[in-house]
């Protein structure tokens, strides 16, 4: 008897400790209650629709993802989002340049951005939270000037990028099934990106080791302002028009979701799924609370509430695991 | 002559060291430098008028800085300061518009609510052990949230004696100013004086150090969150009074900024470093800068360039100065 209730408690533990299994099962639970009761819910068209918009944030999540995994965290991604819709549109629409060139330039520029994050955080030892929290108001101020109160009338080419169709769904879906795929293989099997697992839990015994922590950490950098441009320019593609203050507050939901999904912001914990994860549920809860005609001020309560108790169970676990 | 230049040049070295350093005094420098150059440039930038208008904006900003300056010391913050603020004008706007409290009664209800909200975070934090950023990020939306159910689009028709709280004036200078003069001296004297509070620097130093030598840390930062918590509420019934109303967005973004300004003046992530005068002045600087670049006519997108520019190119510096230091 005894024992029998040793393994249930084991059992629950672990799905609470593998936190996208856990998360997996609530929104399937959630799901299955919701289109019991809504009828709205278990629509094609707002499945299709809960997806669009969740693969802009799920991309950011990704890059987000993986420097928490490595212990460190990008508050300037949101304003890196936006500004990479207010270039490729500034020089798509004032420059007549070509969307290719525009776009392409964008990234680079915020890939530079990464670059630098992750230099002045690893190379000249600045606090991640202090360095990307000046990064966010630089960017952001440039994207106020580079994008102004908007840009519009961009060229059919860029609106193709996220205006298709593939098998019936819309094509920003896709990319992030793709990206979901390649970086989930990358963390999860290639021996460059399971160091940053490595790093997160003990940076020095890493740098000991011989892993090259600053260059890996610029990377990470990289890859997260690169990820975050790439899903501005999806959803510029998408509004078909460049908004300066598009990602506004984005990080703060970026991190909510990966905390969520698992991701601890002492590093060494997290997995691309997790992140995934975390964003289906917040854009679930989002999505029930609107067809259940909440009022949208409830949508920060209740989010807010959940990742509270999360990080808080979480907590009291690991304190009694601890004792 | 060559040795004797060498040493000039290491003196002058280490003076600039020192003033980078000590980050009081760089503030003080900067600012001394916007109105020389600001003065010079433009009629309307050193007038009386403008730098009380500067000093009484940034005072209600400054209060709830000085809150953050603690914890910074400690070794920790609070996002969640500026839902607090917000919560604090908009549970009193309702109690007396809707309740027809009396405005010193419902002034108390507000900013004890917010220290029982301090209380809460540092109770989570410290006892159960949850990271500070996570509570703050959490608590940053549950307390917004709140706010928009409880205000509503905007309370305003706030009766004239609560009104009366900011807009009058005592020896030509507004209210608010003397607020901030009579907290900012209260605090540096208990963070300067008294054994208590010296305790989180101490903590913000070594906290493990600290609770062995049996300061009990849990109180101590369940303190500071209430103290932090506390004075947002108390800005918070300040500001409403000077807008005579309380909007959902009030004091929104208000915690990025107090961070900002605290940085500038001297705190460190880490914990272990900063001062009251710091914080104040650095909410000055992060006002002058705004200021300068409404009176110059710039785009309102520059401020954040320049302000967020100085922060990054301060906090750089410092690491740098650091490294060259153990090197």
């Amino acid at each position: 008897m005894d024992s029998n209730t040793n393994v249930n408690t084991s059992i629950t533990r672990r799905i609470l400790q593998s936190r996208s299994a856990f998360l997996g099962i609530i929104i399937v639970a959630l799901s299955i209650a919701a289109s019991f009761i809504f009828d709205a819910f278990s629509t094609m068209l707002n499945l299709k629709s809960f997806l669009l918009n969740l693969s802009c944030n799920s991309i950011v999540a990704i890059g987000m993802m993986i420097l928490l995994i490595s212990g460190a965290f990008d508050l300037s991604v949101g304003s890196v989002f936006g500004l990479a819709g207010c270039i490729a549109g500034n020089l798509m629409f004032y420059h007549q340049a070509n969307w290719i060139l525009s776009v392409f330039i964008a990234l680079i520029v915020c890939i530079g951005i990464g670059a630098l994050n992750g230099t002045l955080i690893s190379k000249v030892g600045v606090d991640p939270l202090v360095a990307t929290l000046a990064m966010m108001g630089l960017v952001r101020g440039f994207a106020l000037i580079i994008g102004g109160t908007g840009i519009i009338g961009l060229p059919d080419g860029f609106l193709k990028i996220a205006d298709s169709k593939l098998l019936h769904m819309r094509i920003p879906i896709w990319y992030m099934i793709v990206i979901i795929i390649i970086f989930t293989f990358l963390v999860s099997k290639v021996v460059f990106f399971r160091k940053y697992y490595y790093i997160g839990v003990n940076e020095k015994a890493a740098n000991l080791t011989g892993i090259n922590v600053v260059k890996m950490r610029i990377i990470s950098f990289m890859i997260a302002s690169g990820l975050a441009a790439v899903a501005g320019i999806i959803l510029t593609s998408r509004l078909t028009v460049a908004l300066s203050s598009s990602g506004e507050g984005l990080e703060l939901r970026v991190i909510t979701a990966c905390i969520l999904g698992g991701a601890s912001l002492s590093g060494g914990k997290g997995s691309v799924m997790g992140a995934v994860m975390g964003t289906i549920f917040v854009a679930l809860i989002n999505n029930l609370m609107i067809i259940a005609k909440v009022g949208s001020y409830w949508q920060s309560v209740v989010i807010g509430s959940i990742l509270l108790i999360a990080v808080t169970a979480d907590a009291v676990l690991n304190k009694s695991r601890a004792e | 002559m060559g040795k004797f230049f060498i040493l000039n040049n290491l003196q002058v070295k280490s003076t600039v060291k020192k003033l980078l350093q000590n980050r009081v005094l760089f503030l003080l420098l900067l600012i001394f430098i916007i109105f020389l150059f600001a003065g010079i440039a433009y009629d309307t930038f050193v007038t009386e008028n403008n730098i009380k208008t500067v000093i009484s904006n940034m005072s209600i900003d400054a209060i709830v800085t000085i809150g953050m300056m603690i914890l910074l010391i400690s070794g920790v913050f609070d996002l969640s300061v500026g839902s607090v603020l917000g919560f604090s004008a908009a549970i009193n706007a309702v109690l007396i518009e809707r309740a027809g409290f009396n405005p010193v009664l419902s002034i108390i209800i507000a900013v004890v609510s917010c220290i029982c909200i301090g209380i809460f975070n540092g109770v989570v934090i410290a006892k159960i052990g949850v990271n500070h950023l996570i509570v703050g990020l959490a608590m940053l939306g549950v307390v917004r949230g709140v706010v928009m159910l409880i205000v509503g689009a905007g309370i305003t028709r706030l009766p004239d004696s609560f009104l009366v709280i900011a807009d009058s004036s005592f020896l030509k200078w507004k209210l608010p100013i003397w607020y901030l003069v009579i907290i900012a001296a209260i605090f540096s004297i208990l963070l300067r004086k008294t054994v208590f509070f010296r305790r989180y620097y101490y903590i913000g130093g070594n906290e493990k150090a600290a609770a062995l030598s049996g300061i009990n840390v849990v109180t101590m930062r369940v303190i500071s969150y209430a103290i932090s918590a506390g004075l947002a509420g108390i800005s918070g019934i300040f500001l409403s009074s000077r807008l005579a109303a309380a909007i959902p967005t009030l004091g929104s973004g208000l915690e990025l900024r107090a961070i900002t300004a605290c940085i500038l003046g001297g705190a460190s992530l880490n914990g272990g470093y900063g001062n009251v005068l710091g914080a104040v002045l650095g909410t000055l600087f992060m006002g002058l800068i705004n200021n300068l670049m409404i009176v110059s006519r710039a785009s309102i997108s520059w401020q954040r360039i320049v302000i967020s520019g100085i922060l990054l190119l301060a906090v750089t510096l410092d690491a740098v100065i650091k490294k060259s230091g153990v090197d």
